[in-house]
């Protein structure tokens, strides 16, 4: 397997979770567990697949490395703490459902923001921008307007823009769960071409096995909080850990 | 093959319910526009022939001159037109300017951000809508004493309250834009600046522009407040209701007519300009779920 390949190739760990607990306030002191004392790390240049039913704490779980959401415990990157790393330094592409490029922006300013935070200067933004436009065919796309865009140009765009900024850690957050199957088909051979080229950590948040066969060399099953199960595809198909992930791993089979 | 037998007689109902709301709808639409047209009509006679019939068509177009020439000499308070529709520009742009500064930047932190207090201005946002002006009285004594009587400073204070019916919808506009974008922009390395001016204020700008343009005609449009506060200083609103009543006795009801048609002229530019933005951006506020 390519994957794992890779991962011996570079060794080392990405990301650590230590017994990170996170809440979300219901009433007044009264809490609701999102996900309680989870503990697992995510080995460099791996492309995990995080599949769990809806509400099991995927989301909330990509969302305390974003700083959006508290958490108790320990999140190592690359073995800093990563509440040390202010957020833009941290080197991550957050790509969710919603798209997450800028509505009112074209294409270009798109590609260009990350950029022009940095305070770079225009000619040299629009070298660069042009340049990964190239590699990307997205041209011709440059001066519109992202709700004029097909999906899997949309996707380009946040790759190509992921490029630009260096992003070593990917975070997705179920990026295909409005498409049809067509198009879907489209998005994840894009993802896979890209992740196959690409040096880079991919935590790919999902509920549907079918995306995360294709996509994945780690599966981390989560269900009501918890894991249940860590390991390449092979060996979670062939040895489920216990009945959530067998009846799990049934029902995404249908 | 098309079947038509019943769809054909159910199209027939359609179309007459349909012409018959046409109608309705463009009969309403004229009894607006109506006056305006009918003063518009007037501005071309002399007096006399205005007092004589005012629905007959004008014999003498040129007329519209010498009323353009008697509408400018007209004055109130020692203001001239000229000088009067300046500084209801100025006062209206201003106004508008400032108050929604002081709204856009209540319920962009009030909705984005939590701090201790943040409740509290939130209530006052939204609870302020339903607690009356106060004591007109107290107000205008407040205003002389503060010695502010006749200073337009007056009204661009009064209007940068900042809450009511615009902070709830600014409000509810910030408040819905998804997290995603703020999660993304600050990876990105935005500033919080940044943030809300290149990333928030456009987003929802398309949708609130109505409200921006409601409360800017409002504002144009206001007599009460300058009445009050700027007597000596009037504006449009106000020079034209003095001059109306400075010449009841002799009417030059005529000239008086273009001055009303030049106030509504701004508003009727402001509409036609942004009419096709809001159409083009109502629809696309950003998100597709």
């Amino acid at each position: 397997m390519e994957g794992h390949a890779k991962n011996n190739i570079i060794g080392g760990v990405s990301l650590r979770f230590d017994n990170v607990t996170s809440a979300y306030k219901k009433k007044r002191k009264q809490y609701e567990f999102a996900f309680a004392d989870l503990s697992f790390s995510v080995a460099k240049g791996s492309f995990c697949a995080i599949l769990g039913p809806s509400g099991c704490g995927k989301t909330t779980l990509l969302r305390t490395l974003l700083g959006s959401k508290d958490y108790e415990g320990n999140i190592y990157y690359n073995d800093i703490d990563i509440e040390e790393i202010p957020i833009k330094d941290r080197g991550i592409s957050y790509i969710s459902q919603l798209g997450n490029l800028y509505s009112n922006m074209t294409v270009f300013d798109n590609l260009a923001f990350p950029l022009k935070n940095e305070g770079m200067d225009f000619e040299e933004i629009k070298s660069r921008v042009l340049g990964i436009s190239n590699d990307f065919d997205l041209m011709f796309l440059l001066d519109r307007k992202p709700r004029y865009l097909s999906f899997g140009q949309q996707e380009k765009v946040m790759l190509a823009k992921a490029l630009l900024s260096n992003s070593e850690l990917f975070l997705f957050d179920e990026p295909f769960a409005n498409l049809d199957d067509k198009s879907k088909l489209e998005a994840e051979k894009i993802l896979k071409d890209f992740s196959l080229s690409h040096q880079a950590t991919y935590l790919y948040v999902t509920h549907s096995l079918k995306e995360a066969s294709v996509l994945a060399d780690t599966y981390i099953i989560m269900n009501d909080g918890r894991i249940e199960q860590i390991g390449s595809p092979l060996e979670v198909v062939s040895h489920p850990k216990n009945s959530f992930v067998r009846s799990f791993l049934e029902a995404g089979d249908e | 093959m098309k079947v038509k037998g019943t769809t054909v007689k159910a199209s027939v109902t359609f179309t007459i319910v349909k012409w018959m709301f046409f109608v309705i709808f463009i009969i309403y639409g004229f009894s607006l526009v109506f006056p305006f047209l009918w003063m518009l009509m007037n501005t071309f006679k002399s007096n006399a022939e205005f007092i004589k019939d005012s629905f007959t068509w004008p014999t003498d177009p040129s007329n519209f001159v010498t009323n353009w020439n008697s509408a400018m000499s007209l004055e109130a308070r020692n203001s001239g037109v000229a000088i009067m529709f300046w500084r209801t520009i100025w006062e209206s742009v201003v106004r508008e300017v400032v108050g929604m500064a002081v709204v856009l930047g209540l319920s962009y932190v009030t909705a984005r951000y939590k701090f201790p207090g943040r409740q509290f201005f939130i209530m006052l946002g939204f609870g302020m809508i339903f607690v009356p002006g106060g004591s007109l009285a107290a107000t205008y004594n407040l205003i002389v004493k503060l010695n502010l009587l006749n200073n337009p400073l007056v009204l661009i204070l009064m209007g940068s309250g900042g809450v009511g019916l615009s902070y709830m919808i600014m409000y509810a506009a910030f408040r819905g834009l998804d997290n995603a974008y703020f999660e993304s922009a600050r990876i990105d390395g935005a500033s919080e600046v940044r943030l809300m001016t290149q990333i928030a204020l456009p987003m929802i700008l398309p949708n609130t522009i109505p409200v921006i343009m409601l409360d800017f005609i409002g504002i144009w449009n206001d007599y009460y407040g300058p009445y009050m506060y700027t007597r000596d200083k009037p504006t449009l609103a106000v020079g034209i209701q003095m001059l109306v009543d400075q010449e009841n006795f002799n009417p030059n009801t005529v000239a008086l007519f273009i001055l009303m048609i030049l106030s509504i002229l701004p508003v009727l530019i402001l509409f036609i300009a942004f009419q096709k933005p809001i159409m083009e951006n109502v629809s696309a506020g950003g998100i597709k779920g």
